[in-house]
């Protein structure tokens, strides 16, 4: 089985080949046949990647430790679904996803655009095949996910460390692969474009969803290990600014720049050479990412050991860079704006200084990442940054950028009529101070960055409210029926527009949670024997005894806490430490959520008790982090309704592109 | 770009700019990253500061308070006492490689309680991806 | 796996691949070859951009007045000023969609 892994990863590689340089044939010599092709071999490499992992699954699934990646990340007694998982647990393992995904992604594009934007599907493809060919060959010769073990095989596995062992690992993973991969068709357009030359819009409609679905896919992902963290991993926080998580974040934050500069392209023809740079930077911030996890060469809780496959992430990060720079100076003059910039009040310019902000913060992380190795280099002492870093300039970059948020939404393009605009931003504005007022009297003045952000959040909030209830009113006006109906036509006819307020929405959400979780949170560590308790923000918490428990591959040791709030009991919680066979230990936390104000009461196990002075147990409160996650399901809602299909968008592209690229789209 | 606009943006940008290297010079001097070696060589001052070590554990007694442990040095055989109070990673134990951050003081490295994070050699510590 | 089901398996695997490949490259009928836009072509579809760009540009503005984003007094410059970006999108495609001579 693992023969036909190995042959599977060469195919997969020799078909990734075939389609780079058929995809070039294709282009120059405007061939139907080896197009139709080239089509056909993203198809194969598709089901031959599939057929590798199937084979990996097979060795995982039967224990077959003649097998590295099975040896090292898995063990008999490990739970099968985590055996499955443990697919991409290994680096090896996660570059096969890699490929999957990537040739999926392609063959699905290919099969999209079957009958459209012939011109550029063929460079297109050769951009793709490109990408495919470079993974492909990581896995077929650099890091095989079939090598052998050395010597004789061994009787059992080394096991999967005990924070892998949760249905997280089933989607953390994939959905961040999945946000990573599909960024390359975005990139794959945008060179296609320059390629042909043909740089008019056409490009941007077929990649805004390919991007909106990497952009969700990034954003989940990161929520889903914020949650895993916050649950498992358990130190009373969701976010460390590893820079694994950081490299998920970069790319998120250009994709973001190029969800609000495009729609200035397609209304003003304006950014189209900043478009482009977006586009290449937040393809290229995915393969950096990429490097980051896999080369070891920055100190992450995350990364994998330092392999081989680095220097060539590197290597192939160093030619991307190069080629597509290359490409869009010799094609600048086809990038030349329709419209220019008129006035720093208009809807185009504060689209441009959100894009400045959100790059000033990918910059800002960047730096923070890149500093370590660069000190190392020039000191030969390597220097760290830390939280208080990344806080300040997620404050000092975030916050205008939150204000940008309820600004943007209503004010006009091309020039904003000055008289009108205190008429527009007098609710939003008092809104704000009188929500910040308040705050500040209930005490949430000690955080000065905390109340300013939550007055911007009801600013951004009232003028969200505002654009939905104006909108539905002026519906109402034209077609009657009802408010619901009047609501649902509008969402339906501005998908674009209202889905976004809904992902404004998630965002304030988020930032909600994040500042009421970090800003006003309280944490107390005790040493507590049975019957002892410890105080802390209105909450006693009273040590009830100390049990044991037996589990499939592991010995539990928990602490029982009656938690008493106000003086009356009010659940319990029982934060333990597991010991597992395998020898390592892992954290069990407890949390209590409260449902209402979305405050968790999150203790942790720190010790248990050796020398009869009582077991070590940490508590905080985190008030508000339910948002967090809140914030995730309103972001994939709002996400969603972007993405949809809009027939009315499809038409108006018909009636523009029309008869001419019927004869290119034949 | 009309004129205005265009000074309107460049002052955007300078500013940002701006911010992060007026932050960069007054905050940021970064902890430094030290091996074992490293921190007993006193190499760039790094038994004089605060800094984050790493190095490999050989002994371990989690029962004391505060909880003590050696690291040893990735390549030579030179080590260092630690004292640590805090929270403890699940991967923690003996030949793990490990980061804490504190100051030398009297020969032993007195760690910043919660600062200990391990690293697994080939696999994951923790987190996915 | 024994060898010979393996065999086979790889056998199915590489041919099923190939044959899939080629497929596409055996028919006789090569059609004609990829249209592309000529230059004449890409300046119309500029100025349909320019077009459709003072058309959206029209119908946003109108939601802008209804929504009280600016005054009727830059309504009605701002009006003036895309109707004319629009007409003159328009002339130009007019004077472009003589029959081209060299088709």
């Amino acid at each position: 089985m693992t023969t036909l892994g190995r042959v599977a990863v060469y195919l997969v590689f020799a078909l990734a080949a075939y389609a780079a340089v058929g995809a070039v044939v294709a282009g120059l010599r405007r061939d139907r046949r080896v197009m139709r092709s080239v089509r056909n071999a993203f198809a194969a490499a598709f089901v031959s990647a599939l057929v590798a992992i199937a084979a990996l699954e097979y060795g995982l699934v039967t224990n077959d430790y003649s097998l590295s990646v099975v040896f090292e990340h898995t063990s008999r007694n490990l739970p099968l679904v985590y055996k499955m998982t443990s697919l991409w647990a290994s680096q090896e393992g996660s570059l096969l996803l890699w490929l999957t995904v990537l040739t999926g992604a392609a063959g699905i594009v290919m099969y999209q655009n079957r009958h459209r934007n012939r011109e550029l599907v063929p460079w297109v493809a050769a951009v793709l095949g490109g990408i495919a060919v470079f993974f492909a060959g990581l896995a077929a010769f650099v890091s095989s996910p079939f090598a052998h073990v050395p010597g004789a095989v061994p009787a059992d596995g080394s096991g999967l460390d005990p924070s892998l062992q949760n249905p997280y690992m089933a989607a953390h993973p994939p959905m961040l692969y999945l946000g990573y991969v599909s960024m390359a068709v975005p990139f794959a357009f945008a060179m296609a474009a320059l390629i042909t030359r043909r740089t008019d819009a056409r490009w941007l409609v077929s990649v805004r969803r390919w991007t909106l679905v990497s952009w969700t896919a990034l954003g989940i992902g990161m929520l889903l290990g914020a949650h895993w963290a916050y649950v498992e991993i358990g130190w009373g926080g969701y976010w460390a600014w590893d820079p694994v998580e950081s490299a998920a974040l970069m790319p998120w934050l250009a994709a973001t720049a190029f969800l609000h500069s495009v729609m200035v392209q397609e209304k003003k023809g304006m950014l189209k050479v900043w478009n482009m740079v977006l586009v290449i930077a937040a393809f290229s911030l995915c393969i950096f990412g990429d490097f980051l996890t896999r080369s070891g060469v920055v100190q992450s809780v995350h990364s994998f050991v330092q392999s081989a496959v680095g220097p060539w992430l590197l290597g192939f990060l160093a030619v991307v860079l190069a080629a597509s720079i290359s490409l869009l100076i010799v094609r600048l003059p086809t990038l030349r704006a329709d419209h220019k910039l008129e006035s720093v009040v208009s809807r185009e310019a504060t689209f441009l200084f959100n894009n400045l902000l959100l790059l000033a913060l990918a910059f800002a992380v960047l730096w923070g990442v890149v500093f370590p190795i660069l000190s190392e280099a020039a000191r030969g002492v390597r220097a760290t940054v830390a939280t208080p870093y990344y806080d300040f300039f997620l404050v000092i970059f975030g916050l205008p950028l939150l204000a940008l948020t309820g600004i943007g939404p209503l004010i006009a393009w091309r020039r904003a009529s000055p008289g009108s605009l205190w008429r527009t931003f007098r609710w939003p504005v008092i809104s704000g101070l009188a929500g910040g007022a308040f705050l500040a009297l209930l005490g949430l003045g000690s955080s000065p960055a905390g109340l300013t952000a939550l007055s911007l959040c009801v600013f951004v909030t009232v003028t969200i409210g505002m654009e939905f209830a104006r909108g539905t009113a002026a519906r109402r006006a034209i077609a009657g029926g009802s408010w619901p109906r009047a609501l649902r036509d509008l969402v339906n006819r501005n998908r674009r527009r209202y889905g976004g307020y809904v992902v404004h929405l998630a965002i304030v959400l988020l930032v909600v949670g994040v500042t009421a979780s970090s800003a006003y949170s309280s944490v107390d560590e005790a040493n507590l024997g049975v019957g002892q308790s410890m105080r802390i923000d209105g909450y006693t918490l009273r040590n009830t005894g100390l049990f044991q428990r037996r589990g499939p591959n592991y010995r539990l040791e928990y602490v029982r806490l009656q938690v008493y709030k106000g003086g009356k009991p009010d659940g319990i919680l029982e934060p333990g430490l597991r010991q597992y066979d395998t020898g390592q230990v892992g954290n069990e936390v407890d949390i209590r959520s409260s449902l209402l104000t979305g405050t968790d009461l999150y203790s942790i196990l720190q010790a248990p008790d050796r020398n009869g002075s009582g077991v070590s147990v940490k508590v905080l409160v985190n008030p508000a982090v339910g948002l967090v996650w809140l914030a995730g399901v309103v972001f994939a809602l709002g996400a969603l309704i972007t993405i949809w299909p809009d027939p009315r968008e499809a038409r108006q592209l018909a009636r523009r592109y029309g008869e001419l690229l019927a004869r290119s789209e034949a | 770009m009309s004129p205005r606009p265009r000074l309107v943006v460049a002052l955007v940008v300078g500013s940002l700019l701006a911010v992060f290297l007026a932050y960069q010079a007054l905050f940021n001097s970064g902890t430094l990253l030290v091996s074992v070696a490293q921190l007993r060589s006193d190499a760039d001052g790094a038994a004089q500061k605060r800094v984050t070590l790493t190095g490999t554990v050989v002994r371990a007694s989690r029962t004391s308070d505060p909880m003590r442990f050696v690291l040893r040095d990735e390549s030579s055989a030179q080590t260092v006492a630690v004292s640590y109070r805090g929270s403890v990673p699940d991967a923690f134990k003996t030949s793990r490689r490990v980061i804490v951050t504190g100051r030398l003081e009297n020969g032993v490295f007195v760690a910043q309680p919660d600062s200990l994070l391990t690293k697994c050699p080939s696999k994951y510590s923790s987190g996915g991806s | 796996m024994s060898t010979a089901a393996l065999v086979v398996a790889v056998a199915v695997l590489v041919t099923g691949a190939v044959l899939f490949v080629a497929w596409p490259l055996a028919s006789p009928d090569a059609g004609p070859p990829e249209q592309v836009l000529s230059d004449r072509d890409r300046r119309v579809l500029e100025l349909r951009e320019r077009r459709d760009e003072a058309y959206q540009g029209l119908h946003d503005l109108e939601q802008e007045l209804h929504t009280g984003k600016i005054t009727p007094a830059d309504y009605e410059l701002e009006r003036g000023r895309l109707r004319a970006e629009a007409a003159a999108a328009l002339r130009a495609l007019d004077g472009l969609s003589e029959p081209d001579p060299l088709r």
